[in-house]
């Protein structure tokens, strides 16, 4: 029984130039221990997707359909009240500059403890001590930093501080939207690896939003490639790089830029993103679509099924 | 690898100390060292790349030569000039060969002027051409970037543009004076890939057509490695490596410049 299922899946947000619906019958499911990746260009509804899970969406946002089965409930019916008891304690979120949101005027260490007994009341000081020394190890800060104020961490350590404190329930799934996209790269490889590590030893269920695909086929078993509110292709990570099969998802692989390989500017594809406001009757990459004919703008295209496990939207496919 | 001909810029012996208040009511403060002797060269022509992570001095790097900011020892030699001693009245004769595009979309045109005006605006700071001639610069600057048909945008404010219109918007202002030097910080950090390589073809396709020289400035080593004939790496302050790109990507010395390749995601797809 997976973890977690989540069945056509539409958000909007409500905005002075019309309702922008921005995630449009997404569904995919999520099994312990394994780690899903969302990928896509700002705007695709990948965040939107995270925050609607954790029902932390902005007021002006608005769900329209949909289920996300967890643990027999479904997330975006429960109430108030019941998610806050899921969140952080069975679902934890690590957001995009998250090192950010640390408290600037008290010590890190604390801010962990805090998060602790607030889901577990009834625990000793002592004992969320040594959970959040356990944390720390786990992710790879020496205990003797817990008593320092987030200022004193570099931009690295914070965000290892966010993941610790993720972690810090025991949750059984994390939702990490973007979590590295402010470091540098060498950070940024330190923190993946951590990440990796942590899920694998602590069977813990991700699900991995971000912009750059190499980061994602890094950190993930199965992709999900978003365009514009949609889904168009899902696969396991092998299947979709090695043999992506729509021209969006191709494109997007086509303007990675590497260290090794040909050197050569890729070629960029014209135009922005469609309006999603009034979005087109058939496909939404239509316009800048190399392959599309007529039909594509006026028929939604259907699933295709590649193999037991990948699948793309399309009908040039 | 473009033909080496003059040199346009020169960084000798430069150093760089900011002034960081570290206590808010004691008043005390430390020195940090943001360029230590940093010396190199960019020849006439060239996209130069200069990378490194945040705080490595890059950004700063890029103030100098636009004289946001003064060193404080070492010479800054634009064409065969220290720029130091450059008089006041000349000022504005600098800023027109030497310009600037920003990391920050969002923050580096003004909310309230119209792309048309963000546009006009060097030209009249300048004294170039009358209403005509300038209308006609707009009209070529937008279309240089791609951003076709002008009257399309012309009349919108900024915030009615994407993160990469805009940033096109900055390259054209940036390039409307035709500058002779043109530092580009980390121009697109903040897009994603697609765009991405949308405005580096933007920034090639000037380099080769205005033989403006460029230094480009970025934390992306696979980015400089596209763009840039040259590539110089700076850490903490200091000019670890540089030569030819290629050659610094398939034979990194300094073992900073191994630690940046090795840390590169890998696609093995």
């Amino acid at each position: 029984m997976p973890l977690l299922t989540v069945d056509n899946l539409c958000v909007g947000y409500h905005t002075r130039k019309g309702f922008i619906k921005s995630v449009e019958g997404v569904s995919f499911s999520l099994n312990k221990g394994k780690s899903l990746g969302f990928v896509g260009e700002s705007g695709c509804g990948k965040t939107t997707i995270g925050m609607a899970l954790m029902r932390l969406l902005p007021d002006n946002a608005l769900i329209t359909q949909g289920r996300g089965m967890f643990d027999g409930r479904n997330l975006l019916e429960i109430s108030k009240e019941e998610m806050r008891k899921i969140r952080w304690k069975r679902i934890a979120m690590i957001f995009q500059a998250a090192m950010n949101a640390l408290n600037p005027v008290q010590r890190v260490g604390e801010q962990i403890i805090e998060a602790i007994v607030a889901h577990d009341p009834d625990i000793s000081m002592a004992s969320a001590t040594r959970q959040v020394e356990k944390l720390f190890d786990l992710v790879g800060i020496t205990a003797g930093r817990m008593r320092d104020f987030p200022h004193n961490y570099s931009g690295g350590m914070k965000q290892r501080a966010v993941i610790a404190m993720a972690l810090a329930c025991n949750p059984d799934l994390i939702i990490a939207d973007e979590p590295t996209t402010a470091l540098d790269v060498i950070v940024q490889s330190q923190i993946l690896n951590a990440i990796k590590k942590l899920q694998k030893e602590l069977d813990i269920g991700l699900i991995f939003i971000s912009h750059d695909i190499a980061v994602v086929a890094d950190v993930c078993d199965t992709i999900n490639i978003m365009y514009a509110g949609q889904m168009v292709e899902t696969g396991r990570r092998e299947e979709v790089f090695t043999a992506p099969m729509h021209p969006y998802t191709k494109n997007l692989l086509a303007s990675y830029l590497t260290l090794d390989g040909k050197k050569a500017l890729p070629m960029p594809y014209s135009g922005d993103t469609a309006n999603l406001i009034y979005p087109p009757q058939g496909c939404r990459f239509c316009d800048r679509c190399p392959v599309s004919n007529p039909a594509c703008s006026h028929t939604q295209p259907e699933w295709i099924k590649i193999s037991a496990t990948h699948k793309v939207r399309c009908s040039q496919c | 690898m473009k033909k080496q001909t003059p040199v346009i810029l020169e960084f000798e012996h430069i150093l760089k100390i900011f002034r960081v208040r570290t206590s808010f009511l004691k008043g005390d403060s430390k020195e940090v060292i943001a360029l230590n002797n940093v010396s190199f060269k960019i020849f006439k022509g060239e996209i130069f790349g200069l990378v490194g992570e945040s705080g490595s001095g890059k950004t700063t790097i890029g103030r100098l030569i636009a004289k946001l900011e003064n060193p404080d020892k070492g010479r800054l030699i634009f064409e065969g000039e220290d720029i130091a001693t450059i008089k006041r009245k000349m000022h504005k004769a600098f800023r027109r060969k030497v310009q600037m595009i920003f990391q920050d979309p969002y923050q580096s045109l003004n909310p309230y002027l119209s792309i048309y005006d963000t546009l006009c605006e060097p030209l009249i700071i300048h004294n170039i051409g009358n209403k005509m001639i300038r209308r006609d610069k707009v009209h070529l600057a937008m279309k240089s970037v791609g951003l076709t048909p002008p009257e399309d945008f012309l009349h919108r404010y900024p915030y009615q543009l994407s993160g990469g219109q805009r940033q096109r918007v900055a390259i054209a202002r940036a390039m409307i004076l035709e500058p002779a030097f043109v530092v580009a910080d980390e121009p697109t950090s903040m897009l994603d890939a697609p765009i991405s390589i949308q405005i580096f073809n933007i920034l090639a396709r000037f380099s080769q057509k205005l033989d403006a020289t460029f230094l480009f400035i970025t934390h992306s080593l696979a980015a400089a490695r596209y763009l840039c004939d040259r590539i110089a790496v700076i850490y903490k302050g200091e000019l670890v490596e540089m030569g030819p790109s290629e050659n610094i990507i398939q034979n990194p010395r300094h073992p900073y410049t191994q630690a940046l390749i090795k840390a590169h995601p890998k696609f093995r797809y």
